[in-house]
């Protein structure tokens, strides 16, 4: 019984690995990283590496690039709730992992795990493009030791999000994030 | 009467839609595919750049102050240290003004190579984006070489320099103009005569001189509409006024000599590059300021106003200081804030289909405008 | 040069007659509280005439007040809504004077100098 799965598993994760679609969802300085390592020096096509799209019901990997402000945030999020489950998410940029240089500011957020689930954290000012792909390599490795009778709940991250599916996103507010008051 | 509202839509553009620029949204009105209003909103990429200031010290500050223009990072880092050096009057040697004017076009060409990627992305034209982008790449390696960094360098500092490019870079550098310029050609014969792009481009985005003076936009932008303004020979700063080269012109204010014009700045730029490159093999000198502590900041109480020549136009920097070790207010001028303001005006008239040409054709960059 | 914030909005627009057509940028400066304990802020314009090629920098002293100019020069419509946005100062006879950068129901100006900010994100227990 257990070959019939574990052979299985090899199959559907095999489908899944090489045949991912990325959404970017970038603003600022790492989205040019990203666009100047995609276009230039590895071709899109004709390696496993992830094709770009730009409609987020077909796609299945979300790319977070650059700093997330509080207007964006609905924005991101009804991004991440169309995309069909199971979703995968990568956090590039220091300020996308952890706030980054805008520790004190009153609008930035300090990181998207607590607004997504994140499943791998890449750090940089920016990354170089050849790191993006090691980070995706380490996501293909993890996705080959996945099986399908228990379902992925997302949550590899360290963290619990502050929003699940069910949640009206137009109840999104500053109070979630903090307040202005003093 | 009847009112006919049959042809008239509204549609709401946000940043994650394909259609919409990138960073800012769009409120657009048509009236059966002609747009007759259109509105941007601004505030997706606020990141709070000037109260950030106020708790920091005057030389924490400098790795920040590149994220303002994130393309064009020497520009914004020798903006705010040409105030902070009139402030104090501070003088630089010789040889740190060279590398930081050999630095600076550097910069403006990886600038304009990547403006024309997205610009022949949005016809359609993808072949080309792809040799522009690789002519970037080597741009960006000579970059690690000398301050090691691609995008992010925090290479000035308060007087100077940080470090010397050794003999090997140089002749590296010194040799960079004859291929790029071959290059350059191949892509050019590609693009300048092709029927696609002068159909696309020709009369699309007309601003005239007088509407570009009361929007207050500078740069290529300005000088494609007819006015010889470059602020390298209006209030020259560093060593520009020993350096030889001149600013073209053109006279029909279209998307299509805007394109011209930023390829002919492309072959101006590397030839400063050869000359900066070809002083540094043959002199000797210092690098930074031997008689100040470039972490010991502490300048006298005043104000102070500096002017620089970015890829994009004019960025001013207004530093306010009241003796103490961190600043009391900054305030950045940037050219994409006025060049947004500018869409209300040159977009209504355009089918839907050309809004992509005129907002790439103007070289606007989010988190300019927003800080 | 100094002049009153009553006649601000009649020097500009003797200077725009005189040759002085382009607005270069206008910044505020917080420098409350002043000797009589009220608010003040500093405002400075930068104009630039382009036959002459010359520069003129002109300053005020702002309560809370002033008349806007987007008459005279069409690039400060979105000037004064970033000062509005950011200090609070309002201006007369402004087409369409609402926030730039922040969003709707945001409570305060940040850049004042009586902002206080909330505890940093890190500290709460999200």
């Amino acid at each position: 019984m257990n070959i019939i799965i574990s052979s299985i598993d090899k199959i559907l994760n095999f489908g899944k690995t090489n045949s991912l679609q990325a959404l970017v969802f970038g603003t600022s300085c790492c989205a040019e990283e990203l666009q100047q390592g995609a276009y230039s020096d590895f071709e899109q096509e004709n390696s496993t590496h992830p094709v770009f799209t730009t409609n987020p019901k077909q796609a299945d990997l979300l790319i977070c690039t650059g700093t997330l402000t509080v207007e964006s945030a609905s924005h991101l999020l009804n991004l991440y709730n169309q995309m069909p489950k199971p979703a995968y998410v990568i956090a590039m940029g220091s300020c996308a992992c952890s706030g980054g240089m805008f520790s004190d500011s009153y609008t930035a957020i300090q990181g998207i795990d607590k607004v997504l689930p994140v499943d791998i954290y890449l750090p940089g000012c920016p990354p170089k493009a050849e790191a993006l792909f090691e980070a995706l390599q380490k996501l293909k490795e993890d996705i080959k030791s996945e099986s399908f009778i228990k379902k992925k709940e997302g949550q590899k991250a360290c963290g619990k999000p502050v929003f699940d599916d069910t949640k009206d996103v137009e109840s999104l507010n500053r109070e979630h994030f903090g307040t202005t008051k003093p | 009467m009847k009112n006919n509202t049959k042809n008239k839509m509204t549609i709401n553009l946000t940043p994650e839609n394909p259609l919409s620029p990138i960073g800012f949204g769009l409120l657009v009105e048509l009236e059966s595919d002609v747009i007759t209003k259109c509105t941007p909103q601004l505030g997706f990429n606020h990141k709070s750049l000037e109260k950030a200031t106020q708790n920091r010290l005057f030389s924490q500050y400098i790795p920040m102050s590149e994220k303002i223009d994130y393309l064009s990072g020497f520009f914004c880092a020798q903006a705010y240290l040409s105030a902070l050096e009139q402030l104090s009057d501070v003088e630089l040697p010789k040889k740190a003004q060279y590398i930081r004017v050999l630095t600076m076009e550097l910069n403006r060409i990886s600038s304009h190579l990547r403006w024309l990627a997205a610009y022949l992305a949005g016809f359609g034209v993808l072949a080309p984006a792809n040799l522009a982008y690789k002519l970037r790449g080597k741009i960006l390696n000579i970059f690690e070489n000398i301050t090691g960094g691609r995008m992010s360098h925090n290479y000035y500092v308060f007087g100077g320099v940080r470090s010397d490019i050794s003999k090997e870079n140089l002749i590296e550098i010194s040799n960079f103009k004859s291929d790029f310029n071959k290059e350059l050609n191949t892509l050019e014969n590609l693009i300048s005569k092709n029927p696609v792009i002068i159909d696309s481009s020709m009369d699309i985005g007309v601003l005239s001189t007088q509407y570009a003076l009361e929007y207050s936009i500078t740069g290529v932008n300005l000088r494609a509409s007819g006015l010889n303004l470059d602020f390298r020979k209006e209030k020259p700063y560093l060593v520009y006024n020993e350096l030889k080269f001149h600013t073209p012109t053109a006279f029909e204010g279209d998307s299509y000599s805007r394109y011209l014009l930023r390829m002919e700045e492309m072959k101006i730029s590397a030839d400063l590059v050869k000359q900066c490159a070809d002083w540094l093999l043959a002199n000797q000198g210092e690098i930074f300021n031997l008689n100040i502590n470039p972490l010991d900041v502490k300048p006298k109480a005043g104000r102070a106003v500096s002017y620089t020549e970015s890829a994009r136009g004019l960025i001013m920097c207004h530093l306010v200081t009241d003796g103490s070790e961190k600043p009391k207010r900054l305030k950045w001028r940037t050219p994409s804030f006025y060049a947004i303001q500018a869409l209300e005006k040159l977009a209504p008239g355009h089918v839907l289909e050309d809004l992509t040409t005129v907002i790439n054709s103007l070289d606007i960059i989010i988190s300019e405008a927003d800080r | 040069m100094k002049i009153e914030s009553t006649r601000a909005f009649k020097t500009l627009e003797s200077f725009k007659k005189s040759g002085f057509v382009s607005l270069l940028s206008l910044v505020a400066e917080d420098l409350s509280p002043n000797s009589e304990g009220e608010d003040e802020f500093l405002l400075t314009y930068t104009l630039y005439n382009p036959v002459t090629r010359a520069f003129e920098e002109i300053e005020t002293l702002v309560n809370s007040e002033i008349q806007s100019v987007t008459t005279l020069f069409k690039s400060a419509n979105y000037d004064e809504r970033e000062i509005y946005d950011l200090f609070g100062i309002k201006f007369k006879n402004h087409p369409n004077l609402k926030r730039l950068f922040l969003e709707k129901n945001f409570e305060g100006h940040p850049l004042r100098n009586d902002f206080k900010q909330a505890e940093t994100w890190s500290e709460r227990a999200l």
